[in-house]
């Protein structure tokens, strides 16, 4: 029988430790936060016991290592929990791709045994929560020109400088905070963890935002914050660090999507099996069986290659164009499918019920963050020609 | 007390209730092939490991299945049991007579305390399992249980009637069918997933129990004439006009409706 969830039969091909993990997930993601998505998103609230639910399934630092707390899976299941809670909502994605990848990925990969200790089965646990800042009011795209700046001091850094579109910034306990010092007189880019108690860290929440609603965004602040020489990144140089970690989070939303796409997806076909006009359901017409094929045939692409990169990930053998590759695909396509499951809801898929005009809002984020769909096809435009063309030649 | 005590839960595995379903020459095809743990054995699973919890039984799982079901079972697993058997090796057109049998043929060998499982599996509802297992060992069965506490030397089962609820206690060994309003039976974690591999998951022919050889060929005791579709419901009638016409024309439907027709 053709399955119409899952053409390809990806599903069946994974390792069964991997399945079952994607089928808890999907289980608890279902019961638990499909019904807080709606108001989540409608009234701008993340509900503050996500983090501890999240962190007692074991979905915080998935694949981080079992002696720091973490849940010692592969990285295909850590992608498989992306698609679950995205299929939920983004919002709620980011925010768990904030703590596992871009907050406990940098300090298993960089930190000190004594952060390690420190840090991460706290992370894991959701006792603490993490934020990760490289982007700056002026330097999104070009994280090589931030101004964020630590000079050296008695037993550590004084650190100045201002992030922003942080997602939980306003809800985290530390931060990891990349920012330039001077090293034999040239300007390098280190890592810190940074307490957001510490004297001199601000985290103002950014308002208004009309997409990824339910998690939260801020800024980070800092005003000669002092910060102890125990809680730099001992080795990392370069912007080898954050993207490491960026990487991580970007294979996370080529997964995440792929859950997105397909309820909006799923909500469609349901909707025109429904829905009558001209006394007949809208499924009868050809325009929507044409437009559900097309979601499909996308969402199979999206499911293969986010599939077979985890495989990649897990056999070590991945190249960050394939993942710039993979985010840019499968975030572009989510979005195209999100946009036409809101036309064929028609009037009905502007309202919150339905849930499919709130993928797309949170999808025009997705598509942006975590490398632009168009910085990702420089990316890989560079990769194929040898050129770069991120520095405009004019 | 120590985990000398064992609570058995029977399990069984059953086709995703969520999945689409088709019917063929062959019998009913689902867009999901992957089985899922009985809902209610989750529940009788679930109760079993609260009663753990709090008084240090061990909690065993056994299936009858193909070895493709270990996964199903290591789910039980991932959920907190201790350890797991998968009785392999039954016909294929097994039915709850010679499920019975087989389970009969493991509980009497492994001799455990208690016995709890689902009232029914959720695919065919029939419901038949439970009573007759508990009939092979000769063990009082309490039915429907919507609570159990262990108390005394005995386990007490709440049992859910019309308009009022009765506490049966049951010495030990006994056999009890849950219902699945019982609990909410919890998700496994990430980290009972990792743990479930390092737990015991036995493989046992069922040739290998007292009597085996005889079990390998049990014949059903039902057979299945054919397999169809739910009918689709005929289309009603509308009917309009005065008050005399439409009190004419009820009376007429109601008086079209053979006697046994209605509630019987």
């Amino acid at each position: 029988m053709f399955n119409i969830h899952d053409p390809y039969l990806f599903e069946d091909e994974l390792a069964e430790d991997d399945r079952m993990i994607m089928e808890a997930a999907r289980e608890y993601c279902q019961a638990n936060l499909e019904p807080r998505a709606l108001r989540g998103n409608q009234d701008e609230i993340f509900d503050p016991e996500i983090p501890k639910e999240m962190a007692d399934m074991g979905l915080l630092g998935a694949s981080i290592a079992e002696e720091y707390g973490g849940g010692g899976a592969s990285q295909t299941a850590y992608g498989l929990i992306a698609r679950e809670v995205e299929r939920v909502d983004s919002g709620y994605r980011s925010f768990m791709s904030v703590q596992s990848s871009l907050v406990m990925v940098p300090i298993e990969k960089f930190g000190t045994e004594e952060q390690k200790q420190q840090y991460l089965p706290k992370l894991a646990s959701a006792e603490m929560i993490g934020c990760f800042g490289l982007t700056e009011p002026d330097h999104g795209s070009d994280p090589s020109s931030m101004v964020t700046r630590a000079v050296p001091t008695d037993g550590g850094w004084v650190l100045n400088g201002a992030k922003t579109w942080i997602t939980n910034s306003p809800i985290a306990d530390v931060a990891i905070v990349w920012a330039k010092v001077k090293e034999e007189e040239k300007d390098v880019i280190r890592g810190f963890i940074v307490e957001t108690s510490w004297k001199g860290v601000s985290t103002p929440h950014i308002k208004d935002k009309m997409s990824l609603r339910a998690s939260e965004t801020g800024e980070l602040v800092f005003q000669d914050v002092f910060v102890p020489e125990t809680h730099m990144f001992p080795e990392i140089r370069g912007l080898k660090g954050p993207f490491t970690c960026l990487n991580s989070a970007r294979y996370g939303i080529a997964w995440g999507t792929v859950g997105a796409a397909e309820f909006c997806y799923e909500r469609s076909r349901t909707y025109v099996g429904e829905r009558k006009q001209f006394g007949h359901p809208l499924a009868a017409n050809q325009l929507p069986q044409t437009k559900l094929a097309n979601m499909l045939t996308d969402i199979t692409t999206m499911q293969l290659l986010a599939w077979r990169l985890g495989q990649l990930r897990d056999a070590g053998k991945v190249d960050p164009a394939m993942i710039s590759l993979a985010k840019r695909h499968n975030v572009g396509k989510a979005l195209d499918i999100a946009r036409i499951a809101r036309d064929m809801h028609g009037g009905n898929g502007v309202t919150g019920d339905y849930r499919v005009i709130h993928h797309v809002m949170n999808l025009e984020s997705v598509n942006t963050y975590e490398g632009t769909y168009d910085i990702h096809g420089l990316i890989l435009g560079r990769e194929i020609t040898g050129i770069q063309a991120f520095v405009p030649k004019g | 007390m120590s985990q000398d005590r064992t609570i058995l839960v029977c399990a069984k595995e059953t086709p995703d209730t969520y999945s689409d379903l088709s019917f063929s020459a062959s019998g009913v095809q689902f867009s999901n092939p992957r089985p899922v743990l009985n809902a209610y054995d989750a529940s009788a699973l679930e109760e079993a490991l609260v009663l753990s919890e709090a008084h240090g039984f061990r909690v065993h799982v056994v299936m009858v299945g193909p070895e493709r079901a270990s996964e199903t079972l290591r789910k039980a697993l991932a959920m907190g049991a201790d350890e797991a058997t998968l009785l392999t090796g039954a016909p294929k057109d097994a039915d709850s007579a010679v499920i019975a049998k087989i389970l009969a043929a493991f509980v009497q060998q492994f001799g455990p305390d208690a016995v709890i499982m689902g009232r029914q599996s959720q695919d065919t509802d029939v419901g038949l399992a439970g009573g007759m297992l508990a009939d092979h060992l000769h063990w009082p069965w309490t039915t429907n249980a919507i609570g159990i506490r262990f108390e005394e030397e005995a386990f007490w089962v709440k049992r859910q009637g019309d308009s009022a609820q009765e506490w049966i206690a049951s010495p030990m060994p006994c056999l009890i069918t849950c219902s699945n309003n019982l609990n909410d039976p919890r998700i496994p974690t990430l980290k009972g997933i990792m743990a479930s591999k390092k737990k015991p998951m036995h493989l046992v022919g069922i040739d290998q129990l007292p009597g085996g050889d005889a079990l390998s060929t049990l014949a059903p005791a039902t057979t299945i004439e054919s397999l169809k579709p739910m009918p689709e419901r005929a289309a009603g009638e509308l009917v309009e006009g005065d008050l005399e016409t439409l009190v004419d024309a009820l009376m007429k439907g109601l008086a079209s409706i053979p006697e046994t027709g209605v509630g019987s």
